[in-house]
């Protein structure tokens, strides 16, 4: 009877401090890890599949030379790499619109889906949208508006203002507030 | 303490809804200030909580490959076009070239110089509005404290206007004891007649120790001859002799005040004397009383 040894597997910021001395291998770690929910919320953003793969083309660049601008005393790894590829997604939606090729937003309220009905995901995982959705339920309904608007559809402040039929301030006020009380609830949760 | 200007901007920031002014401006001030560096950090965890709630997708398999491909090639640099110049202008190019880095160079140096005009306003600005709201606040204080020290000045005043109240009712209590103690020691004499012509003659007199002043009432005195006066005397044991009290109209209430102080008025008498009175009795004693 052979035995069956379980290897654990490395945290992402030690992996990203592999890839940050250039392991490709550590990077094939990470893209597998990664991936699909990366992939996941470009495409939420973009609404084209196309557009999607080369953002994320683009975000994975990004980490392969970038890697060694991940402070661990600031965000979580996830945390990093979601802003990364959020804000990739957003650059080439603007980048659209002022092309003239103007693609439908889609995200206006974040599902509240709970554990993925996609690809197969760790308990870890599964438990992180748990307590994110719990958070998000936690904010009022018009600040988590104002706040998905401006995180999914790279509308500005004046835009988002005009969809929500909401004065500027009232936007900037409900932003504040719903940024404030989900970075207090989520505190060394994520 | 951050203030609640400050506060949005970091959650407009962290959502990239900061234009790229106040954006660098931003960066530069959480680069200065630790607190603000993990506030922003603390809505940076927040806002990508929101990308935890899309569900995930499986990427093309073929994606892999060619990102793996990419940076195993280290070609990711999208490679400049080169468009080649005649070869009959080989200057050219250079001087283009060397223009286009002159320009470059200049818009460079006045962007810089611009966004630092600009964080040097927005710093300018963050630290008026946070001297503002220190001043505001001092001010509340002392509108507070000016409250405060205006009831307390009212207390007061009604305090002292009650004390004045029970300071000038004492006084008038004071002036009424004194008053009855001075009437307490009023010496009331009558004095019987001594005339068997008039035997219905009589005198009262009021004698204040005090102010050693007097009071003569007669009634029923029979007139004085024209070269006579009536004239009173008390008489005191410190003295040898009756004190004169002057002469008197015995038709009229007569104050009078003794020649001598008295210590002991033991008695009061009236004698005839000669006009304008006697230094001691020498007439006869018409009146006398204790």
């Amino acid at each position: 009877m052979s035995e069956q040894t379980i290897t654990p597997e490395p945290p992402e910021a030690a992996l990203l401090q592999r890839v940050a001395r250039g392991d490709s291998l550590a990077f094939d770690q990470l893209y597998t890890r990664w991936s699909p929910m990366l992939y996941g919320l470009v495409c939420k953003i973009l609404n084209d599949p196309k557009e999607a793969e080369d953002a994320l083309q683009d975000g994975f660049i990004h980490v392969w030379h970038k890697a060694s601008s991940y402070d661990p005393g600031r965000s979580s790894p996830t945390t990093w790499a979601y802003m990364i590829f959020r804000n990739k997604a957003i650059d080439r939606l603007r980048s659209l619109d002022r092309r003239g090729r103007g693609i439908e937003r889609i995200a206006e309220e974040p599902e509240h889906t709970g554990p993925s009905a996609g690809p197969e995901e760790g308990a870890e995982t599964s438990e992180r949208r748990q307590v994110v959705k719990s958070a998000l339920e936690s904010i009022p309904p018009d600040q988590r508006e104002a706040i998905s608007l401006a995180f999914f559809s790279g509308l500005t402040q004046s835009e988002i203002a005009q969809r929500i039929g909401a004065p500027l301030g009232t936007v900037k006020a409900r932003i504040r507030r719903g940024m404030l009380k989900l970075a207090d609830v989520l505190k060394g949760k994520l | 303490m951050i203030a609640e200007h400050t506060e949005e901007q970091a959650s407009l920031y962290v959502l990239g809804l900061l234009d790229g002014h106040e954006a660098r401006a931003f960066e530069a001030a959480v680069a200065a200030d630790p607190e603000l560096a993990a506030l922003t950090a603390s809505m940076e965890t927040g806002a990508a909580a929101l990308a935890w709630t899309v569900p995930p997708r499986d990427p093309p398999p073929a994606l892999r490959a060619r990102i793996l491909d990419q940076i195993n090639r280290g070609d990711d640099a999208p490679a400049a076009k080169v468009v080649p110049f005649p070869r009959s202008t080989p200057w050219l190019p250079w001087a283009i070239a060397a223009c286009f880095a002159v320009m470059a160079a200049w818009l460079y140096y006045d962007t810089y110089h611009l966004h630092l005009l600009l964080d040097s306003f927005i710093y300018r600005d963050r630290r008026n509005q946070a001297e503002l709201s220190h001043i505001q606040a001092q001010q509340l204080d002392l509108q507070n404290n000016l409250a405060d020290t205006t009831t307390k000045l009212s207390a007061m005043t009604q305090q002292k206007a009650a004390a004045e109240a029970a300071v000038e009712s004492l006084r008038n209590q004071v002036a009424a004891l004194q008053t009855r103690d001075t009437l307490s020691q009023i010496k009331i004499a009558t004095l019987a007649s001594m005339l068997k012509n008039a035997p219905r003659a009589m005198a009262v007199v009021a004698w204040d120790p005090t102010a050693q002043r007097g009071v003569l009432q007669t009634l029923h005195m029979p007139p004085a001859n024209a070269n006579q006066d009536y004239q009173l005397w008390i008489i005191d044991p410190d003295y040898q002799a009756p004190v004169s009290a002057g002469v008197f109209d015995p038709t009229t209430r007569s104050n009078f005040q003794p020649l001598h102080p008295i210590a002991k008025a033991d008695k009061f008498a009236v004698s005839l004397e000669k006009k304008g009175g006697s230094a001691e009795p020498q007439g006869p004693i018409v009146l006398v009383g204790e």
